[in-house]
């Protein structure tokens, strides 16, 4: 049973130094043509999916989906609503930048039934905010959040980057004292991301900071940035539950959830990835390509039985509630804990695994380092 | 029908490196039209990729040409090919063995070289007719008097008609021909004798068995017969004869001074090198001499880096064994490698290669660990042991005396390096023994020196130091007493046997601390800090650390990132599958032979 759909919307005011995705800026006029697609490629996809869907969670990501104006948005959730069943609870996430809020916008998101604003701030620091190239100051990052969060929209996350070129640990542990007072004042903010920096070859941050820069915190900084940001948000009543992502209980972000679960989920729009009949497949990244054909994959891998657990053993770790091994051993036929004993036990020793309650779970140690651990275990 | 023996003349090449024999080869098979131009590639006689790659030649492959000289006879002219460097020696002597001439290339603007001439002097103690070639003529520093007149004095052969030629111009081949028409003599003529047949040569084809490679001396050999080999003293029925041109043409029968090959189903056989062939029905009374069997001075262990590859290194290293009888092994085992092999080698490049030839040829992940050579231990009982792995070493409480092989270097150099090289010398323990003038630019060195110094990266500082002028032969000597310790290993806390080494009491605390070094920077940096000790007999002469990894994280991972990081983490898990795992840390291959390159840092 599918449960989520993504759809990608690329526009943007401006494209970040550090940006990685089907993200463009300056496509605005675009937009009418791109959204002509979009509904077409929903209508045709959902006619062929042979999984059966019932929707609990549709998510706007982008890009900024908070930039197009909210007609589009409702066209796009018409054609979903006229072709699946949907869930009594459905969630319905929306990204946003700060600059990109209005009260009239907030109003219409409500009315579309939208139920989750994420707010892309990065940091509150004037210097880090220009040294990542955003195109928005930390006043505009407070006036646009302070909206969504006097809005009826019932909840809101902000993302924060940390790992950043100029960025100390005292600048970060400020950021993160501002986040944790907004919470207080506002029980809206559920949610806060945060993410280390990291950096794809030939990004245009390499410019101002090239790699080996000695602008970047070295590991061992970027080390204690993760642990400080643990146990501030932790302290504040924040649940730490995936690598980068911290929530009010009960509020944990559905959508993303699944690409965790390892469950299968629905895509659509330029570059949109899906899992969908044991098949990854995703659309054409180039905004041209998709129009002429958005019914073509550009990237398209079956997921045989091993590649399957591999996944879903370095989904599950991400979690931070980690891997049910009983429940992973029935799913996939395949005991992790005994095919690899040796290392699980060598890891926990080490303090960077922990089996509790027949959960298999990266410790706080062990986050930073999470990859090798994972490497141990595929 | 068999050959006239008056109409053969069977030969060799010697040559140092670089000199042109692999090219002066492709030319006279081309002269005699053994294979076309067209179908002609570099190096023909070098089969192995490894040979073409490195431009030298390891393996002795013959190649039987006719030539029709300027008397009107055809001359079978069979050239048994050998190789150029120090460590290969053994296979020289086994080609000569075969041979009644060799042809004697020297570099028209180099001279003489230290291999060189250690060949030549094995030719002449075999009796053979050498035929000088002085090669590169139309280089424009060419100096021929010079190389005539060095012929006659070093080797002490005379050199005034030495066949002038340029084998990449295609000058002066036909010469060539000639004067191994002339000066080589015909194989004796023994027709009326029992087979005997010497076996130079052998290898393993998955098809036929064992192929064997063999010069006749007396009697005849058909495609029919049933032989015997005598010293393995076992018979088989020949399946297939034939002569190689240099590709495999099937005779009938073969007689006396002819080269050729045969098959017959031979499995399971060790040894035949060096044996005797004869007929089973009327056998020789007495095998041919033989060959000595070649001494292994270098040792070093060789293990899987996946143990479930043992049974396959195995029978690898049995396969190659049967083409090449200088290769030693003996199982071994090790606490950090597990199950691999002891294996002995002519010297550094043959270890080399014979490395390479195991991973390329039989597809196998390899680890090697550092040379060492065979030590004479004697123990505090009296007793005498030989070591041939530092691991194995007896407690300094438990030994009496350590001694280890010396050899005699004859290094050949010109005039602006001998101090340079006499530095290198010295710094590596060497004894100086004697100086003689070539030349008015060259001279021969002569030192005493320790093997082990020699196998740790001597040959290339040689190289580097001369500017690549000087060239190197050696031979053992004899076995001193020296003053000697074991420097161990401590990685993470336990001691790594296979990265044990013997080492001289002086240079050992500097040793033990370059070795630090060097380790910590060829292992990565794993999830745990990583201390590396050396230690001599218990007592910490250095200590470092591998920094712990701190940051391997993806800070994101969304439905468009799955494949693309899962790729990303399994690229990481390759890499490690290349290292071997010593208790809970990966060490690469090259921390194996990190003790291999310190010398050049500390001498």
């Amino acid at each position: 049973m599918i449960e989520t759909a993504y759809i990608h919307i690329p526009f943007c005011s401006y494209k970040c130094d550090f940006c990685d995705f089907a993200a463009f800026a300056g496509l605005n006029h675009r937009e009418g043509e791109y959204f002509e697609a979009l509904s077409q490629e929903i209508k045709e996809r959902l006619t062929n999916t042979q999984e059966s869907v019932k929707l609990s969670s549709i998510y706007f990501g982008g890009g900024t989906p908070g930039m197009v104006a909210p007609h589009y948005i409702k066209a796009i959730l018409d054609q979903i609503a006229s072709r699946v069943e949907l869930s009594s609870d459905l969630e319905i996430c929306l990204e946003a930048t700060p600059h990109s809020v209005s009260k009239q916008k907030l109003d219409q998101w409500k009315a579309l039934g939208v139920s989750r604003l994420s707010v892309g701030i990065e940091s509150f620091h004037e210097d880090e905010l220009r040294s990542i190239g955003r195109d928005h100051s930390r006043q505009e990052a407070l006036r646009g959040l302070e909206l969504a969060l006097t809005s009826e929209i019932p909840v809101v996350s902000i993302d924060f980057m940390y790992g950043l070129p100029t960025q100390t640990l005292e600048s970060w542990q400020a950021t993160l004292d501002e986040a944790i007072a907004l919470s207080q004042r506002y029980p809206a903010l559920k949610h806060i991301s945060a993410y280390g920096l990291q950096l794809a070859e030939n990004s245009p941050l390499y410019g101002r900071f090239p790699r080996d820069s000695d602008s970047y915190p070295d590991e061992e900084l970027f080390a204690a940035m993760m642990f400080l940001l643990i146990d501030k948000l932790r302290q504040a009543g924040f649940v730490h539950y995936e690598v980068s992502n911290f929530a009010k209980e009960g509020f944990q972000c559905r959508h993303n959830s699944t690409y965790w679960k390892n469950r299968p989920y629905l895509a659509f729009g330029v570059g949109a990835h899906r899992y969908v009949d044991g098949v990854r497949s995703a659309n054409w990244r180039s905004f041209n390509r998709y129009i002429r054909g958005f019914m073509e994959n550009e990237f398209v891998e079956e997921i045989d039985r091993e590649t399957e657990i591999k996944e879903a053993v370095m989904l599950g770790l991400r979690m931070r509630a980690g891997i049910d091994l009983a429940a992973f051993s029935s799913l996939y036929g395949y005991r992790l804990e005994e095919s690899r004993h040796q290392e699980i036990e060598r890891l926990c020793e080490a303090g960077y695994l922990s089996i509790e309650n027949g959960r298999l779970a990266i410790t706080d140690k062990g986050l930073p380092i999470s990859n090798s651990i994972i490497v141990a275990l595929i | 029908m068999p050959t006239d023996p008056q109409l053969i003349r069977n030969f060799s090449i010697i040559a140092h490196i670089d000199h042109g024999k692999s090219t002066l080869a492709d030319r006279l098979l081309e002269f005699t039209g053994t294979i076309e131009q067209r179908a002609m590639q570099d190096q023909v006689l070098d089969t192995m990729d490894i040979e073409r790659e490195r431009g030298i030649t390891i393996k002795a492959q013959p190649a039987r040409m006719d030539y029709k000289a300027k008397d009107g006879k055809t001359y079978v002219l069979n050239l048994i090919d050998t190789p150029g460097h120090v460590d290969f020696g053994y296979e020289v002597s086994r080609s000569l063995e075969a041979c009644e001439g060799a042809l004697l290339i020297v570099d028209a603007t180099q001279g003489v070289e230290a291999q060189t001439l250690a060949n030549v002097h094995l030719a002449v103690e075999s009796n053979l007719e050498i035929v000088p070639v002085i090669n590169k003529i139309d280089l424009p520093s060419a100096d021929p008097e010079r190389i005539r007149q060095e012929i006659e004095e070093v080797i002490g052969w005379p050199a005034d008609n030495a066949v002038e030629t340029s084998a990449k111009n295609n000058i002066g081949i036909e010469a060539v021909l000639e004067a191994i028409v002339r000066d080589v003599p015909p194989p004796k003529n023994n027709h009326d004798k029992p087979l005997r047949a010497l076996v130079f040569d052998s290898f393993y084809d998955s098809y036929r068995g064992i192929i064997v490679y063999f010069r006749v001396l007396d009697g005849a050999i058909t495609a029919r017969d049933r032989i015997r080999f005598m010293a393995n003293k076992k018979n088989f029925e020949i399946t297939e004869l034939g002569v190689l041109k240099p590709n495999q043409v099937k005779v009938d029968r073969l007689g006396p001074g002819e080269v050729g090959y045969l098959a017959a189903s031979i499995k399971d056989v060790a040894t035949l090198v060096g044996d005797t062939i004869t007929s089973a029905e009327a056998p020789a009374a007495e095998a041919l001499p033989g060959y000595q069997p070649a001494k292994p001075m270098v040792f070093a262990g060789i293990y899987p880096v996946d143990n479930e590859q043992y049974p396959e290194l195995r029978d690898a290293l049995e396969k190659l064994k049967l083409n090449d009888s200088s290769l030693f092994f003996e199982p071994e085992s090790s606490e950090a490698l597990g199950f691999g092999f002891r294996c002995g080698f002519l010297g550094l490049l043959h270890m080399e290669i014979i490395q390479e030839r195991l991973e390329r040829e039989y597809d196998l992940n390899l680890i090697t660990t550092a040379p060492s050579v065979i030590y004479r231990v004697t123990k505090t009982d009296g007793s005498i042991i030989m070591v041939d792995n530092p691991a194995l070493l007896p407690d300094a409480n438990h030994r009496e005396l350590i001694e280890e092989p010396i050899v005699t270097a004859n290094i050949i150099v010109p005039n602006d390096y001998v101090g340079a090289l006499m530095e290198l010398c010295q710094s590596r323990r060497g004894v100086y023994i004697d100086m003689k003038f070539l030349d008015a630019r060259r001279n021969l060195l002569i030192y005493e020196m320790p093997l082990s110094e020699i196998i740790t990266d001597f040959y290339d500082q040689l190289k580097s130091r001369s500017r690549g002028y000087a060239s190197l032969d050696y031979q053992f000597l004899d076995y001193r007493s020296s003053k000697l310790v074991k420097l161990d290993v401590l990685i993470a806390g336990d001691p790594v046997d296979a990265l044990s080494a013997i080492v001289h009491a002086d240079k050992a605390a500097s040793y033990g601390r370059h070795l630090a070094v060097k380790l910590k920077n060829v292992i990565p940096r794993q999830m745990f800090e990583v201390p590396i000790q050396a230690a001599i007999g218990g007592k910490i002469v250095a200590r470092t650390n591998v920094s712990a990894v701190r940051k391997n994280v993806l800070a994101k991972c969304y439905g468009g990132d799955i494949s693309r990081k899962r790729k990303l983490l399994e690229k990481q898990k390759e890499g490690k599958k290349r290292m071997k795992s010593v208790g809970r840390i990966e060490i690469p291959q090259e921390a194996f032979m990190a003790l291999l390159k310190i010398d050049s840092e500390t001498s």
